[in-house]
């Protein structure tokens, strides 16, 4: 009886540690991406370098997240993350303009990821 | 990791449920849920191992899932008779004095060359001996002959049998197990006066050296030591 009462806690706790780690991706997605669009918003105020810091800013407030994303994500999403990062970046420091679609697709790829983790119907099946 | 965590449950019940359906003869000895396991455990677990893209996570947290299941069912099974029936499904008469149940044999995906090859196996050629064969949850086939078809038994010929025990192994391979020699009362000068009678000076040179209850030895010398 005690190995089942702890299978069926051990059941629980993961689940509820999954739960968990939806709402912690959500959270954590949601602060990079808001991170992007004040750089947008800064960009499109005619303040490149200040876009620029705060990118850079929310690069390595991604990269400091290592060593959870290293556990929890795929590794071609953490790869495609900071890829998209770095050509912004560059995009901002280099002299050619700077689209909106550059400042969306890196936040969309942000959402994604949390995307993937939200339980949703069509997510499961 | 919640996708992983319900995705794992969902995967777990519909095998459980597609093997169910799939008949007993699909079992090789083992209960449903336990080779559900099996065939799920292998198969995540190879994952993360062949693409290092993939975290250990995805292939772990499945795991430890189906091993929960696993208990939870297990246990269940063990006290509830109709958890058992409902999850490990219950023993079906495939032969009744002497007579093929077909319907029973359809319902279990059973051909008769499958029964043919069992009874064979059991050493038993003829249906008309058999007075009940069981096809039982582990998908085993078991066969239970007329009273007349059975072998004698000694207490049937009011006979007195010997009964030399369980034999234990003394020296396995060239190693000398102590602990079985000190559960079977004897030492190690009795092993090396057994060894000297047999001509053997050195416990590497033999194979399998066993002894029962009755004291009786066998005795294999190992193939190519002097």
């Amino acid at each position: 009886m005690i190995r089942e009462i702890i299978a069926v806690s051990l059941l629980f706790a993961l689940l509820a540690l999954s739960l968990f780690n939806v709402k912690y991706i959500e959270n954590k997605t949601d602060i990079l991406a808001n991170e992007i669009e004040q750089a947008h918003e800064l960009y499109q105020n005619g303040d490149n370098e200040g876009a620029a810091s705060h990118v850079e800013e929310s690069l390595n407030n991604w990269l400091s997240w290592e060593s959870y994303s290293h556990i929890m994500l795929r590794h071609s999403e953490i790869d495609i993350i900071t890829g998209a990062y770095f050509a912004l970046l560059e995009e901002l420091e280099g002299d050619a303009k700077v689209t909106g679609a550059s400042f969306d697709a890196l936040i969309e790829t942000l959402n994604d990821i949390a995307k993937k983790e939200r339980i949703t119907l069509g997510s499961l099946l | 990791m919640g996708i992983v965590y319900l995705r794992t449950l969902i995967i777990y019940v519909a095998l459980i449920f597609a093997m169910r359906l799939m008949g007993k003869r699909q079992l090789g000895e083992i209960e449903l849920s336990e080779l559900v396991i099996t065939v799920l455990i292998s198969d995540i677990a190879a994952h993360p191992l062949q693409d290092i893209g993939i975290p250990l996570m995805n292939g772990i947290l499945p795991i430890v899932i189906l091993l929960c299941c696993e208990l939870i069912i297990s246990g269940v099974i063990v006290k509830s008779n109709l958890a058992k029936e409902l999850i490990c499904g219950k023993p079906c008469f495939i032969i009744v004095n002497g007579v093929i149940d077909q319907k029973e044999m359809r319902k279990n995906r059973l051909t008769p060359d499958e029964l043919a090859e069992e009874l064979r196996g059991q050493s038993v050629l003829d249906i008309s001996m058999i007075k009940y064969a069981i096809l039982e949850t582990d998908g085993r086939l078991n066969i239970v002959l007329f009273p007349s078809e059975r072998p004698v038994t000694a207490g049937q010929m009011s006979i007195a049998a010997d009964d030399s025990g369980y034999p234990v192994v003394i020296i396995n391979n060239g190693q000398v197990v102590r602990k079985n020699l000190q559960i079977c009362g004897k030492d190690e000068r009795w092993l090396q006066k057994e060894l000297s009678a047999r001509k053997v000076s050195d416990p590497k040179e033999v194979f399998l050296m066993s002894v029962n209850n009755a004291g009786q030895i066998y005795f294999a010398k190992a193939e190519g030591k002097k």
